[in-house]
């Protein structure tokens, strides 16, 4: 039995958290960045051409100069895996420490992010100045590591979240299609889908939410072709997407998306975003 | 923008891309229910706020560092304030709009009655978007954070029409026009 496990420490994961979602706030990941690129030389609508140009020479701006991408920085979600051998310091309370990240990486001196959180929602709706509580999702799981992975994830985009109870026989393509035409452009195409598909209502938004963490690979997998369902239908839902015509800021737009499957019945959600690639808009559909 | 009547903003067109200098006011939904709380109420609008024949930008910034006047500023969702569309327009002397996405038919047609109209700055460029910036104060509602009603000097800030006087939208017109053409990446 292994019993060198590092003891894992308060100290570390706050200034981890707080050291991602700096980083995060000012760089795009280069997948997103490549999507993109390949969808402006692709546009062929000035304005959406435009849109996109400004948004690549923003993310290039905030990389060199290392402040937000978009004004709006987030609501922070933390999917944690805890291993059930990992071995913790005293007191430990990991949603507490990694709200301690949150606060700091939000009041940082010299790049401040903007708080957006409010308490009593239904009621006062004061806000709570450090953006915090993040919404933190935790997975017991065998092993000694834990493993937080996060998102800052825009109002623009998380206001876009839809779930259906579909039937059966129902066209999950054409639900999503529906639903991505009333989606308008508060998410900022051009962007990311992620949709959920089985389960549970709540698992189904969950795995939406998740699938936006994937890297985008919209492209390779047009060209070496789908191998399994969930690839054919990422594909359907990706050409039926893109001939609405929606685009750039609501103007023209491709986007790249990923699915995940998972039981039988049919809750759909669907998230999306682009400003923050980790803020995509989640179309969860949970079949 | 501190010269323009709205008369000016009759001949603009949608697509059309306009630089902004000038004034403009900002507020979004907190501040929206906020006047419009006021004016129930028989108030007028706090003191030094004065919308006659300004633009008002949806926007909730990110407090500036070192010499910014303002951080990352870029529009958000003009949609939500679809509902207070008519109030602003018929009480306060409010010229046109500046956000992002669309607008739906609520503040179409508002914006059509007072010939009024909406542009759009691109989401998700904030930081260039808050270069155009020179200058940011508070005029009022300090407590709402982001929220504030903020009075911003912009230098050259790209927009484009996407409402115009006529309530022709580019959001309807653009997909129209693009839908079916099929790319593939």
């Amino acid at each position: 039995m292994n019993n060198s496990a590092a003891i894992i420490r308060k100290a570390d994961v706050v200034a981890s958290v707080a050291d991602a979602l700096q980083f995060m706030s000012y760089y795009h990941p280069v997948d997103f960045i490549q999507a993109l690129g390949a969808a402006y030389a692709q546009e062929q609508s000035p304005a959406a051409k435009d849109a996109i140009a400004q948004i690549l020479t923003n993310s290039r701006m905030c990389a060199e100069g290392k402040r937000p991408i978009c004004q709006d920085t987030g609501i922070v979600v933390a999917f944690v895996e805890i291993g059930l051998q990992a071995r913790f310091e005293e007191g430990a309370d990991i949603e507490a420490w990694i709200n301690e990240g949150v606060r700091l990486a939000y009041t940082h001196l010299d790049n401040p992010l903007r708080a957006s959180i409010v308490s009593d929602p239904a009621g006062k709706r004061s806000n709570t100045k450090d953006n915090t509580p993040a919404v933190i999702h935790t997975r017991a799981v065998p092993g000694n590591q834990v493993h937080v992975m996060l998102a800052a994830k825009g109002g623009g985009s998380e206001n876009k979240a839809k779930l259906a109870m579909l039937n059966p026989s129902d066209d999950i393509v054409e639900w999503i299609a529906s639903v991505v035409e009333d989606m308008g452009a508060g998410w900022c195409p051009p962007g990311v889908l992620g949709i959920g598909i089985g389960g549970t209502a709540e698992k189904a938004v969950l795995m939406a939410k998740q699938s936006l963490m994937q890297p985008i690979d919209l492209a390779e997998l047009r060209q070496r072709g789908a191998s399994n369902r969930i690839e054919e239908l990422r594909l359907q839902i990706a050409d039926r997407v893109n001939a609405l015509g929606i685009g750039a800021q609501g103007l023209w737009f491709d986007y790249g998306i990923r699915c995940q499957n998972f039981g039988l019945s049919h809750p759909c959600s669907l998230t999306a975003c682009s400003g923050n690639p980790q803020l995509c808009c989640d179309a969860s559909c949970t079949l | 923008m501190d010269k323009l009547t709205r008369e000016d903003i009759q001949t603009w067109q949608p697509g059309e891309t306009i630089l902004l200098s000038g004034k403009l006011l900002t507020g979004r939904d907190a501040a929206h229910k906020k006047i419009a709380e006021l004016f129930a109420q028989g108030q007028s609008l706090p003191a030094g706020v004065d919308f006659t024949n300004r633009f008002i930008y949806y926007v909730g910034p990110v407090d500036p560092v070192g010499d910014e006047a303002v951080g990352p500023a870029g529009p958000t969702t003009s949609t939500r304030m679809d509902k207070f569309t008519e109030m602003m327009l018929s009480k306060t002397g409010l010229l046109g709009m500046v956000g992002k996405a669309e607008r739906g038919p609520e503040a179409i047609q508002a914006i059509q009655r007072h010939r009024s109209v909406y542009l759009i700055a691109v989401g998700g460029a904030a930081y260039l978007v808050s270069k155009a910036i020179k200058s940011a104060k508070v005029l009022a509602f300090p407590e709402l954070g982001m929220e504030a009603i903020y009075e911003f000097e912009v230098q050259d800030m790209p927009v484009t029409v996407a409402v115009d006087v006529q309530g022709n939208s580019v959001h309807q017109t653009g997909p129209q026009q693009w839908r079916n053409i099929k790319v593939s990446l």
